[in-house]
């Protein structure tokens, strides 16, 4: 038995009573079915590896090449927060230097929200400073990941030699030397590298002008040494790393186990999110998946020009691609088409969960106590209202047979469901934000699902969160409850039970103490809380990094103002040359 | 109302975290999503004491409304902690306190605060905080566990009992209470609240200047605050509310119109349920608080709980405030409190209790996963074989019989209920719970038990022979008893306030005799002694101890390695071959206490609970053990751990607490076994090894005579209980011992021993026999007869002390003379005898001596006979001489 020490003294009196406080930290929660996670974290590293959905400009890759590479050269200090503090100085003054981009690019630097403040002041000096606060400013935020996968960047830790590395540094390889020497070789002549880069003064105006000159993000597209540097970057590979061509990959991105469906412990932030250095032997088939998507990106534009400025355009075009230079490239389409169908999926459903959680919350406000479960079953079955209105008695299978017919619209469709596009209906249930309008679209999802059995669709379509099944999943139980003749007040209770009550509350659980609850079981009533009962966004699906980057690389470009009217993406021959270098 | 800091409380934080080793927690009601899925979580990894006791009838309604598809959410219930629902007496359960135990330190918090979000995060909700270390503390910690051991009690739960007194043993050791001081802490099971805190309020004698109360709930019409107005009658009431307090306003606008006060009151703002109930006294700038689970009812307040009580089961703690301080406790955080009128009371409704679902014909207080999967209840009224018990799939009938109630078949839970013919349920929902996997929550990790070393032991202590001797004892017999039921019921403090209170402790007696029971080292005993006779038990223990030998580089070079006949059932943890044992002398002093502890819990008569012959069991195992450490002792180059004189002193401390001292007063003169029984069970070895020890403690040599003095007693005692038995394995194991001996000699030594005496053994026995000071010898020559002088210490009055004439007798039969002067030490008398002539007697060295009549022939053998005096034997005016 142990002693116990004397404790101090409190301020108050013995046995003086206090308030309780809260621990709990009531939040929204961005993702309360865990289905954003499927997208982020599972679908989207296996589709397009190596580019994060902020890593959007190209240029940055060679310039922290750049910078990593100055920072070995200077000898400065080897350990994280001097590197740290070095990148987000460096970055500051490029980002003044972009924002004073005499090109008029417009370009948005790491860190613009702070530093547009500061350049519309036109002083003649501008302060020196730091990026962003976190570690490693944007380089650590948005491009560190991608370089590391990339295979240009050995991150702390990494074995080197017979040692680990105490920072990041550049890998010694051709490709990474590339990157550094092409961008090191467009500011050398730069008065700022030459006499102010490592000073502490304010920086003249001019100086960062002269800077934006060569080194600002928009002029990648006009070197073109740079260009193919960072191309390599992005889409070679180092000597050792073995040969990989578009047909045969080594290795396919979707062939992990891990989070699929036949896997009995899936796993969330495992070794396939972004921040996870790939082990080597996955290179190729990285670079391969990369190859295969932008490439199929690029041909998108082809047919569809939009898709570099809308995200509908985009989803539409990704799902309903149906011209296919090569098997290679179908089973790619199929992929991304997969990815499309979970997010229908994903908004479907949100439209059932939003309703669920207005009309739960609005019903436990009355009685001021929780729902019982056959409360709460009532009111999942009774979310019939719309719009559009539905029976709740109407079988599904009659439904289904109506949007079949083309008998059935949503409230704002142009049409009928069953004539409409698929972005069309995911965008017009996130607009009407009701319950029926999820379960239409998720039965037309179900429905144009069945009409595909391609290798590409079946790869992504049977990957699944730690939360939820995959969507394959999603359509087989569909179709075997379909095969009960359900009412719609049955099917809507069903999903609500299977997908949304059973997920949620395991899902803020796990969060605690981040108060992320919509609704919870206590004492064996469910309560609702009003804590953000709207919709939940999806999931970014790199519309802006594959546009962005891709016309940095001068892949395509947009056609001059005057004809046609409105400017809009045209390939360049770069980029037909990738895509048939990579589709055919 | 003057401003201040006010201090809070988050009790997630201060109660839920990684490094507790217990926590118990009484609430009305339990959030069990919440508790599974993230508060124990919070609580770390086992060993982990963790119990709920919260409301039987709330439970029992939170379980109703559980749906199947919900049922998985049980899972750690009654599995990795254990649940509880209580009723005493016709009252609620209600009191809300939590009590958290570190390894170094402990903290309650008692308040309004039920289990759940609400009661500890979210709402208007106080806890008072107290921590061991602090004289309030401790008492305030006292008090909760006396008060919760007779909670445990009237529950009459054997696996409840067990986690209460595993709770006990966890409680860190309170060193320093440098004042005592009276509880803050308050019960109601033996007085009414209301009648303590008004008792308190006017003992100071004084006027009440002011009541200030707050609370969720009343009595319909407040009666229970009418009370508190008539008794402590003060000049102004105050009452804070909030739209939700629970009370018939009209009416209790009409009674505090009516009461002889100015009457204030105030609503919160902004307005929220207000949980906290609080009730201040204030007379002039002192004040009373009084806070806890007790809402302004007379369930709460005005009636005494427990079994025979009609009250709720409430805590409440008090505290003496400065008057300002004690009205800024009404005041939670951000909140302000805006004064109304009377009439505004009007607006608040009563409502009744919530709870009044209709009342099962049986309760199923407790539900137990046996090991075959089927499941015993224990319910009220005891149900007879025309239910069955169903869980949400089977449903399964019933064998009553011997007070149980078990399936016939295997029921998965996680709850289960009683079904009639009808199939119509007619009992509450009870969650099942394993007792295998509630124990292992409690036992996981390091602790010296049958899983681990005994507990003076060092790890490389078991790179011995002898620390391999006493793992295996540990692990395969209970040695010490307290080890597995625990220190006996925790502090004498607490047992004894029980006892006082609460006649009826069998529980506790039950729970010992049930772990002691489970025990898996219990089975051993019946293969150790019970018919037919075998020592299989005993065998693994020798031959590991040979193998040990074996190991130790020395001129014995083994024929075959014992070590991989007997390494099924014996783990060895270092069995590199050739490997020596490290051997220190830090490991004799440890082996000694761990022997010397094993023999003083011999007597434990709980230990008989485990098996009724396991102390002679363990007896024989000691022996064996001692008896094969001599003879490694005789081997050239092997140390076995232990000196002669370690295993002489060790065996001595073993064997007299079973054959006592020839006074009957060992252990085996009790046993239920005659010597007979006692030697065919235990085999011929354990005779030859008792005799060979015995002999071994007074073999010729050093110090011989003081061994023999010493072990006489015993040595009567080993006699007495035919435990000597000197045949030829006795001389073959002492030859091999380095003790060249016959059997005769060794017989006729420990009967020589048996019958040693000299004048110092002789003054010595009669000493302690007579109960004097001192007693000394001499030779002397009177005349012609050879007599002796005795020295006497410790005898005043030698004519009127019937001592003497038994010493006379005594020293007349040892140094066979009759012929004896006794000398008194301080006083300095004399006395004479000679044969029948009189006695003679001097009262003093200096005084006059007088002569007794002529004695008769055995005078004096009478007189010790009867425990008479010489006086009698002199003439009446000499006596007072």
């Amino acid at each position: 038995m142990t002693a116990i020490t004397a404790v101090g003294a409190d301020p108050q009196p013995a046995g003086t009573p206090r308030w309780i406080a809260s621990s709990l930290n009531v939040k929204e929660g961005r993702d309360p079915l865990g289905l954003q996670t499927t997208t982020q974290d599972r679908l989207m590293p296996r589709l397009l590896p190596g580019i994060l959905e902020l890593s959007r400009r190209a240029r940055y890759l060679s310039f922290h090449a750049y910078l990593l590479d100055r920072y070995r050269t200077l000898r400065l200090p080897a350990d994280g927060n001097s590197l740290s503090t070095f990148i987000k100085a460096r970055e500051w003054e490029y980002g003044l230097a972009v924002l004073l981009c005499p090109h008029g690019c417009d370009s948005s630097p790491v860190g613009a929200s702070s530093l547009r403040s500061i350049v519309h002041e036109q002083s003649e000096t501008f302060p020196r400073g730091q990026s962003v606060e976190s570690a490693f400013g944007g380089y650590g935020l948005y491009y560190r990941s991608p370089l590391a996968e990339l295979g240009i960047v050995a991150r702390a830790g990494t074995q080197l030699g017979d040692k680990p590395t105490p920072i990041d540094v550049l890998r010694d390889t051709e490709r990474a030397r590339h990157l550094t020497r092409t961008f090191a070789g467009a500011v050398a002549n730069t008065e700022y590298v030459n006499s102010w880069m490592l000073t502490s003064d304010p920086i003249p105006a001019d100086v960062l002008v002269e800077y934006a000159e060569v080194a600002c993000l928009c002029q990648l597209r006009v070197r073109p040494d740079e260009r193919d540097a960072v191309q390599d970057a992005l889409f070679g590979q180092d000597d050792s790393a073995g040969q990989v061509t578009p047909e045969g990959p080594r290795g396919d991105s979707f062939e992990g186990e891990a989070d699929r469906d036949q896997s009995p412990t899936p796993r969330i932030n495992s070794d396939l999110s972004p921040d996870a250095d790939r082990p080597t032997d996955d290179l190729p088939a990285a670079v391969a998946q990369r190859r295969l998507s932008v490439a199929h990106f690029l041909s998108l534009i082809e047919n569809e020009p939009r898709v570099v400025e809308d995200e509908g355009t985009y989803r539409e075009a990704m799902w309903s691609a149906s011209s296919f230079r090569s098997s290679a490239h179908e089973r790619v389409a199929g992929q991304w088409a997969g990815l499309i169908a979970k997010d229908v999926w994903q908004d479907a459903l949100c439209s059932i969960w939003s309703e669920f959680c207005r009309s739960g919350f609005e019903a436990s406000s009355i009685g001021g106590e929780g729902l019982t479960w056959d409360q709460v079953r009532a009111i999942a079955s009774s979310l019939t209202g719309g719009p559009p209105a539905l029976s709740g008695d109407e079988l599904v299978t009659d439904l289904v047979e109506r949007i079949s017919r083309s008998d059935v619209s949503l409230p704002g469709l142009d049409g009928s469901v069953h004539e409409a596009e698929l972005e069309a209906i995911r965008d017009s249930t996130d607009r009407l934000d009701s319950a029926t309008s999820g379960l239409i679209a998720l039965l037309e999802l179900h429905r144009r699902a069945s009409e595909r059995a391609d290798p590409g669709w079946l790869a992504a379509t049977q990957v699944r969160s730690a939360w939820q099944p995959s969507i394959s999943a999603v359509f087989r139980d569909i179709t075997a409850y379909l095969a009960t003749s359900p009412t719609v007040a049955e099917m809507l209770w069903w999903i609500v039970q299977r997908y949304v009550l059973n997920v949620h509350e395991r899902i803020a659980y796990s969060k605690l103490p981040e108060h992320t609850f919509r609704f919870r079981w206590e004492e064996g009533r469910v309560r609702f809380y009003n804590n953000g009962l709207g919709r939940f966004p999806l999931a970014a699906i790199r519309q802006e990094p594959l546009s962005q980057i891709t016309r940095d690389l001068a892949l395509w470009e947009l056609t001059t103002p005057s004809e046609p009217a409105k400017p809009q993406a045209v390939l360049t021959d770069r980029g037909h040359r990738f895509i048939e270098e990579w589709l055919q | 109302m003057s401003d201040g800091p006010t201090l809070q409380i988050s009790p997630i934080t201060e109660l839920f975290r990684g490094d507790r080793v217990a926590l118990w927690a009484t609430t009305y009601n339990v959030d069990l999503d919440l508790f599974n899925n993230y508060l124990l979580s919070r609580l770390g990894e086992p060993p982990l004491n963790v119990v709920v006791i919260a409301d039987r009838d709330r439970l029992d309604s939170t379980l109703e409304l559980l749906p199947p598809d919900r049922l998985a959410s049980l899972g750690p219930v009654n599995r990795r902690w254990l649940l509880r629902g209580a009723r005493l007496g016709t009252g609620r359960f209600h009191p809300k306190s939590y009590l958290a135990v570190t390894g170094r330190s402990v903290k309650l918090l008692v308040g309004s605060g039920n289990l759940s979000t609400s009661g500890l995060d979210a709402g208007r909700e106080v806890f008072a905080v107290f921590a061991a270390g602090t004289p309030q503390g401790d008492a305030a910690i006292r008090t909760w566990m006396s008060w919760m051991r007779r909670i445990v009690s009237e529950l009459d739960d054997t696996m409840l009992a067990e986690r209460f007194s595993d709770l006990e043993e966890r409680i860190p050791r309170i060193d320093s209470v440098s004042v005592v001081v009276e509880s803050p802490l308050w019960h109601n099971l033996d007085l009414p609240l209301a009648d303590q805190f008004c008792d308190r309020v006017l003992a100071r004698g004084e006027l009440v200047d002011e009541l200030i109360v707050t609370a969720p709930y009343y009595d319909e019409t407040g009666d229970a605050l009418g009370r508190l107005l008539m008794r402590l009658k003060p000049q102004r009431l105050t009452v804070y509310t909030a739209a939700s307090t629970k009370v018939d306003g009209t009416k209790l606008e009409a009674r505090l119109a009516a009461a002889d006060a100015e009457v204030r009151t105030f609503a919160y703002l902004p307005e929220a349920f207000t949980h906290a109930k609080l009730i201040g006294a204030v007379s002039r700038d002192h004040g009373w608080l009084m806070s806890g689970s007790a809402n302004l009812s007379n369930a709460a307040l005005s009636f005494r709980a427990g079994p025979a009580g009609t009250g709720n089961v409430e805590l409440a703690v008090v505290a003496d405030l400065p008057a300002d301080e004690l009205r800024r406790a009404f005041l939670p955080p951000d909140t302000q409190a805006e004064e109304r009128p009377l009439t505004s009371l009007a607006t608040l409704a009563f409502e009744p209790s919530p709870d009044a679902s209709p009342v099962p014909l049986f309760h199923i207080s407790r539900a137990t996963s046996l090991p075959d999967g089927r499941v015993e209840i224990t319910a009220s009224p005891p149900p007879d074989d025309s239910l069955r018990l169903a869980d949400h799939n089977d449903t399964r009938t019933l064998a009553i019989g011997s007070g149980r109630a078990v399936t016939t078949g295997v029921l998965a839970g996680p709850i289960v209920h009683l079904v009639d013919r009808a199939n119509e349920r007619v009992s509450n929902h009870s969650i099942v719970e394993d007792p295998e996997s509630l124990r292992r929550v409690l036992q996981s990790g390091e602790k010296s038990s049958a899983s681990g070393r005994p507990s003076e032991l060092t790890t490389s202590d078991l790179d011995t022979p002898l620390g391999q001797a006493l793992l295996y004892l540990q692990q395969n017999v209970v040695m010490d008893v307290s080890e597995t039921a625990g220190s006996g019921g925790g502090s004498d403090t607490t047992r004894s306030e029980t006892q006082e209170s609460d006649a009826d402790d069998n529980l506790w007696d039950r729970l010992e005799r049930e772990k002691l029971g489970q025990d898996p080292r219990a089975g051993a005993y019946a293969r150790l002694i019970r018919p037919p006779a075998s020592v299989e038990l005993g065998e693994p223990l020798i031959e590991l101890l040979d193998a040990m030998r074996e190991r130790v580089p020395s001129e014995h070079s083994p024929e075959q390695t014992l070590l991989r006949r007997i390494s099924g059932p014996i783990r060895l943890d270092n069995p590199a071959s050739g490997t020596p044992w490290s051997t220190s002398a830090r490991i004799r002093v440890r082996a000694r206490n761990v022997l010397r502890r094993w023999a003083s819990v011999q007597t434990d008569p709980r230990l008989t609970w485990v098996d009724p012959l396991a102390p002679l069991g363990n007896l024989a195992l000691i022996a064996a053990t001692f008896a094969q450490l001599w003879r490694y002792n005789a081997e050239p180059g092997f140390d076995a751990g232990l000196t002669e004189d370690d295993l002489d002193d060790l065996w001595l401390e073993w064997i007299r607490r079973f054959v006592g001292t020839g006074q009957g007063d060992g252990l085996l003169s009790n046993s239920v076994l005659t010597e007979g029984e006692i030697r065919s069970r235990l085999g011929g070895d354990f005779a030859r090894n008792v005799t060979v020890l015995c002999w071994l403690a007074i073999r010729p040599g050093r110090n011989r005579r003081q061994r023999i003095v010493e072990w006489q007693p015993v040595l009567r005692g080993v006699l007495d209980q035919d435990l000597v038995e000197v045949g030829d394995d006795t001389v073959e194991f002492l030859v091999a011992s380095g003790f060249k001996v016959s059997a005769d000699a060794v017989e006729t030594d420990i009967l020589e021993a048996l019958e040693f005496i000299d004048d110092d053994l002789w003054c010595a026995q009669r000493s302690a026999e007579l109960a004097l000071a001192g007693l000394e010898l001499k030779a002397t020559s009177a005349g012609d007869r050879t007599g002796i002088r005795i020295m006497v210490d410790g005898i005043d009055d030698p004519l009127h002390d019937p001592r003497i004439p038994a010493l006379v007798v005594s020293i007349s039969r040892y140094r066979g003379t009759d012929t004896v002067a006794i000398f008194g030490k301080n006083p300095d008398w004399r006395l004479a005898i000679s044969g029948d002539e009189p006695i003679y007697y001097m009262a003093s060295l200096h005084a006059d001596g007088v002569e007794s009549e002529h004695l008769e022939p055995n005078a004096l053998d009478s007189l010790a006979g009867a425990a008479g005096v010489i006086a009698d034997l002199f003439p009446a005016s000499a006596r007072s001489a």
